[in-house]
């Protein structure tokens, strides 16, 4: 049965409502392919490349994880969120901006790994919105 | 075929159920030029006003959308923040700024949104050339131009301009489902249009969840010489459009806080905010909100008297969809233990969806525009502008729909999108959410004032409807009347 004699059967609206579904069942595995379980999240955190850790931390924040896993576990996070930190060049910025006892908060919130894994730790850091001179300097500490 | 012409002398003669289903190919050249001059007009207003905003301060939500923006353009994703799950477009689209043009991505954001308003200015006119006539799209096109509290949108980083870009070409191509005489095929393209724009446009603000069903089940319901059984693949084609263009992000929310949620997950937070004993309201200053609550009437007192020791603290759930559900769950036991607290302050949420005034007149009152905006005279006659052609056009919105627009498909279409964003006062409400709803506004404004009178003929009921609706809109006006002067005298 040809293409066109599906079509004639069902008729062109049908034809397309069954494409759709085609559509989203595709979708539907590519999500399957693509979905990381937990281990492979663990692994990721802890022996990953920069950019997989700050993936696999962000997932893991957001995903708000109890901290029951072992102490390489939460090394690799804490050098993860170290890195996502330097690489956000928010350091200096931070300090500049939001000030210093803010930044040692933040210095304290990623050695102690139970509040970092509540993820709540962001607004603390910026402690107020930011305003265009932060954005600017943070572009500028970019092509530094 | 009528050719209308553009001094719009001849108001369509033809009964109203004839005349709805205009295309623009009825409209001849010269008029088609002097519509789109219109809509390159508004443009030109919202150029003109984001040069003379200059570089504005990021102020709250605008400071985390550029957040996010910032962190997506630098690692490559979207990393959410912890207080919100916003849908992701507004920040993708910030985010492609940043990356192309770095500190320069903001203004160059903000130029793309005005040449973008483009789409909502053209669409506004479509709508109103198709519901009402040539001459209504002109007025509407005209009200737009210069309608302050849709250009403030434009030079400010709050994802409505893109929002309607999306929402109001579906509205208007919807209508040309309805009723119109268009191939098989034109159908079926436009199903899948009107579909996927709603699913950008769910993925820009989640409140537009609900139209992809509403406007489905209407197409069921709709009259027309097709069977029941085409009408509901072709409702499910629509719905379907929409699934294919939102899942994927569904299935990226599953992945990153393992719960399900289809477009934005915010509705806690503003349970949070606005069903819980104390009053906040976004359109206020804070000096402003101190010198409301320090004149209070005994009216207000009385609309707004929380139950005692009856605040509700937020869930401290670890994450965040917990968090939300959590505060919904919170929300809702609220409004159940209090119910006649929770109906009086929904007459105060009501009143704040219709006030006058909006997020234009709001960042003069945080005194965020500086420069020649900020000059006297010109913040007078600025700020006066916008808060009285609001209320002109919610009061003309009212016998456009009732009087000139002539009943069944289209007005339930347009009911349906008004009650979509008017269900939002069962939680929050402010100036902002009306926005959605404020170019259908213009446009049925227009509608009534391109009439000149020359209405169908409504029913009693008709007339009823417009009249309580007009003492509806004055006596919510005036539960808000002190407050919106207490907040723009000093401005004055």
């Amino acid at each position: 049965m040809s293409l066109e004699d599906i079509r004639r059967r069902l008729g062109a609206d049908l034809m397309l409502l069954v494409c759709l579904c085609a559509l989203v069942g595709l979708e539907v595995f590519a999500w399957r392919v693509a979905h990381r379980d937990e281990s492979e999240l663990d692994r990721a955190a802890v022996s990953g490349s920069a950019e997989e850790r700050v993936w696999a931390l962000h997932i893991l924040l957001n995903r708000g994880e109890p901290p029951q896993r072992d102490q390489s576990f939460v090394e690799g996070l804490v050098a993860a969120e170290e890195a996502l930190v330097r690489e956000l060049a928010m350091t200096s910025i931070v300090r500049r901006h939001v000030g210093r006892s803010v930044q040692r908060q933040v210095q304290a919130e990623i050695s102690g790994p139970g509040e970092l894994l509540r993820g709540r730790y962001y607004m603390k850091r910026h402690g107020r919105p930011i305003k265009r001179s932060f954005l600017r300097d943070y572009f500028r500490s970019l092509e530094d | 075929m009528r050719v209308h012409s553009p001094n719009g002398a001849e108001l369509d003669s033809r009964p109203p159920q004839e005349r709805q289903g205009q295309d623009t190919a009825e409209i001849d050249p010269r008029g088609r030029r002097l519509l789109g001059g219109v809509v390159a007009l508004g443009v030109l207003v919202r150029l003109i006003f984001l040069a003379l905003s200059g570089e504005l301060e990021l102020w709250a939500d605008e400071a985390h959308y550029v957040q996010l923006a910032a962190m997506w353009s630098r690692f490559g994703f979207y990393m959410g923040s912890p207080g919100h799950l916003w849908p992701p477009i507004y920040p993708a689209f910030l985010s492609l700024f940043l990356s192309w043009f770095g500190e320069h991505g903001i203004t160059a954001a903000k130029v793309c949104q005005v040449l973008l308003c483009g789409i909502v200015g053209a669409s506004i006119v479509l709508l109103a050339h198709r519901l009402f006539s040539y001459r209504a799209a002109l007025v509407a096109g005209l009200l737009w131009a210069g309608y302050l509290p849709l250009i403030a949108y434009s030079h400010l980083l709050w994802p409505e301009t893109l929002f309607l870009c999306f929402l109001l070409p579906a509205v208007y191509l919807f209508t040309t489902l309805l009723g119109s005489e268009l191939s098989p095929r034109q159908i079926r393209v436009r199903l899948v249009a009107v579909g996927a724009l709603l699913g950008l446009a769910i993925l820009t603000k989640e409140a537009a969840l609900p139209l992809p069903v509403l406007f489905g089940l209407l197409l069921i319901g709709s009259r027309s010489r097709d069977s029941l059984g085409l009408r509901t693949i072709r409702a499910a084609l629509l719905v379907l459009s929409t699934v294919v263009v939102v899942l994927p992000w569904t299935f990226r929310n599953a992945e990153v806080y393992g719960r399900w949620v289809v477009g934005g997950s915010t509705l806690g937070k503003n349970m949070h905010w606005g069903v819980n004993a104390k009053y906040i309201n976004f359109d206020y200053t804070g000096s402003g909100m101190e010198r409301i609550e320090a004149s209070e009437g005994p009216f207000r007192r009385w609309l707004l008297e929380p139950p005692p020791d009856s605040v509700w603290p937020q869930s401290r759930a670890a994450n965040l969809i917990d968090r939300s559900n959590e505060n919904v769950h919170r929300g809702l036991g609220f409004a159940r233990a209090y119910p006649e607290f929770y109906l009086r302050t929904r007459v105060k949420r009501l009143a704040d969806w219709v006030t006058p005034l909006s997020f234009f007149d709001r960042h003069y009152r945080r005194r965020l525009y500086q420069g020649r905006l900020d000059l006297i005279g010109v913040r007078r006659t600025l700020i006066g502008l916008s808060v009285l052609s609001t209320m002109l056009v919610m009061a003309a919105a009212l016998p456009g729909l009732f009087w000139v627009l002539p009943g069944g498909t289209h007005r339930i279409l347009l009911a349906i999108v008004f009650l979509a964003f008017l269900v939002p006062v069962a939680i929050i409400a402010m100036s902002r959410y009306r926005v959605p709803v404020e170019p259908l506004m213009l446009v049925l404004a227009a509608g009534f004032f391109a009439s000149a009178g020359k209405w169908r003929g409504p029913r009693r009921w008709e007339w009823a409807a417009v009249i309580s609706g007009w003492v509806a809109l004055v006596g919510l006006w005036l539960v808000n009347a002190k407050e919106v002067w207490i907040e723009l005298a000093p401005f004055f």
